[in-house]
């Protein structure tokens, strides 16, 4: 497998009638022996993709990029790659770069099976859009969850949660916004160091099933294992507590967003630890600088106001009057732009 | 991806509004010569001033961190030296030094030169053990703890007593990191 020749990528008989030449940066695998399709980005089909991406050099060196492909991050892109079955058995796992390892395999693939499996039922649970929810704690089957899909094309050079498949016949995606008038983003929460949410906004959240209190512990809860999940794995820093110490904040690698068919989770802490969460339609982009703004927005109004307690609910008419506005009307309008 | 973290606070410090250094400077005063006058203790003073100061601390580290954007410090000594440079600048316009790293790393001496607290100030015979910048002890305190570093800041060195410098010590007590806020079963 690891040393079959590599087809260019037209003429390989696997790849899906929906491919496009050209639209992404990450034609070539490492094992043209699967059958991949890939998903061209702002298509959603109905059915279960996986996306592998890039190339690494050693192992395999990807052909180059055809010009037009946008840009290609050079040397190692692809850092590790995991398979496994529905029983949790780890079938394949590959490295091409990873400079750190704190657990030994078995325990590293248990890990990351069991961040996933938990993952995908917090992701069901807090979907704001869907009415299919389960308890939290009992498992979901692969076809009734939101699927997650990849952002194609955009790739940091930070970690990013990324999930694989969609099911869209249960969830379907909503359609594209159109302009203005579509409210793009669906909530806001804003937590304190200590748990206690500041505030929270909502735009447009159909469904609710559990109560407000519930509701946030639950977001702050699953935050909070996410990071230290997230620094966990990260296989490129050296700095690593063992999983279930409490991290300090900024610590590790910051985890920054996740998205699913129905949603997209926008994360920002601050070393104080004031933890922004904005939950936006999907094909909302980097939402790094908004936060940036709503944290900014936070620090002239709450901290500075001489009669706020601090730890306590946000109640400044200037600032729940103001934000809704401020907020939604500035992802309305600047967003569009800046689609994938 | 945000700017690389200015290592000088001039940059911030060119941005941010400004107050009136006398204003600022009668208005401190004005805060001290009441407590005097309430308290007349000059322990208690300080006590009160030192806990101002941490009130302020904690609500200024926000501030601190979105307009001067600094990423997390990754030791104590990065921090003093952001304290030092970046901190004192963006809100008293003058700089400070780090000196006297103890051999752990978890002590130093803040030096500051230059005091906007203290123009037109001399301390009378009666008030001889005040300390009167007491509340910037409690300011770097609070603004740490809120960052998961717990301190203790005391004077070495101040100008009013007839040193030639004002000198903070800050030693690094631990570094609390969060808990998980919720004891019950959810």
């Amino acid at each position: 497998l690891l040393h079959r020749s590599r087809h260019s990528v037209p003429h390989d008989p696997c790849i899906s009638d929906s491919f496009a030449p050209g639209r992404s940066p990450f034609h070539h695998t490492a094992y043209p022996g699967f059958c991949r399709k890939r998903t061209v980005v702002g298509e959603i089909t109905a059915e279960r993709r996986m996306q592998f991406f890039g190339g690494s050099a050693e192992v395999n060196p990807s052909p180059p990029a055809p010009a037009g492909a946008g840009t290609v991050l050079s040397g190692n892109i692809t850092y590790m790659l995991y398979l496994f079955n529905r029983h949790g058995v780890c079938l394949l796992y590959r490295e091409w770069h990873r400079p750190v390892r704190t657990l030994d395999a078995q325990q590293d693939q248990k890990l990351m099976f069991g961040l996933l499996f938990s993952l995908r039922s917090f992701t069901a649970k807090i979907d704001p859009t869907s009415v299919e929810k389960g308890n939290l704690g009992i498992p979901l089957s692969p076809h009734r969850l939101p699927g997650v899909l990849p952002q194609v094309g955009e790739i940091t050079a930070e970690r990013r949660m990324q999930f694989f498949g969609g099911s869209a016949e249960v969830n379907p995606s909503p359609p594209a916004p159109a302009g203005a008038g579509t409210v793009l983003s669906y909530m806001l929460y804003l937590f304190n160091r200590h748990g206690v949410c500041l505030l929270y906004r909502e735009w447009h959240r159909p469904v609710r099933t559990l109560d407000a209190q519930q509701d946030q512990k639950l977001m702050f809860g699953l935050l909070f294992s996410l990071r230290s999940f997230t620094a966990k794995i990260d296989p490129t820093s050296v700095e690593k507590g063992n999983l279930g110490v409490p991290l300090l904040p900024g610590q590790g690698c910051s985890f920054h967003s996740f998205s699913t068919n129905t949603y997209k989770l926008s994360f920002m802490e601050s070393a104080s630890g004031v933890k922004i969460i904005l939950v936006t339609h999907p094909k909302c982009g980097d939402l790094r600088e908004y936060m940036a703004y709503i944290y900014n927005l936070y620090v002239e109004y709450v901290p500075k106001n001489p009669i706020y307690v601090p730890g306590t609910a946000i109640k400044s008419h200037v600032l729940v009057g103001r934000r809704p506005q401020t907020v939604c009307h500035d992802l309305n309008v600047l967003l569009p732009a800046s689609f994938i | 991806m945000p700017p690389a973290a200015p290592r000088t606070g001039d940059a911030v410090f060119a941005n941010i509004e400004r107050v009136n250094a006398e204003l600022f400077t009668l208005t401190y005063g004005a805060i001290v010569r009441q407590l005097l006058t309430d308290l007349e203790d000059v322990e208690e003073v300080n006590k009160q001033l030192d806990q101002m100061g941490y009130n302020i601390g904690i609500r200024l580290i926000d501030e601190f961190l979105a307009k001067s954007n600094v990423s997390r410090c990754v030791d104590f000594k990065e921090t003093a030296e952001v304290i030092a440079k970046v901190g004192f600048k963006m809100f008293l316009g003058v700089t400070a030094s780090v000196t006297n790293w103890d051999a752990d790393g978890t002590t130093c001496s803040l030096v500051l030169e230059d005091n906007p607290l203290v123009d037109f100030v001399e301390l009378p015979d009666t008030c001889q053990g005040l300390y009167y910048c007491n509340i910037l002890t409690g300011v770097i305190r609070g603004a740490l703890e809120t960052v998961s570093m717990k301190t203790e800041v005391s004077w070495v060195r101040d100008m009013l007593h007839g040193d030639d410098a004002y000198e903070l010590q800050v030693k690094l007590l631990k570094q609390v990191p969060e808990e998980y806020p919720y004891k019950d079963d959810e």
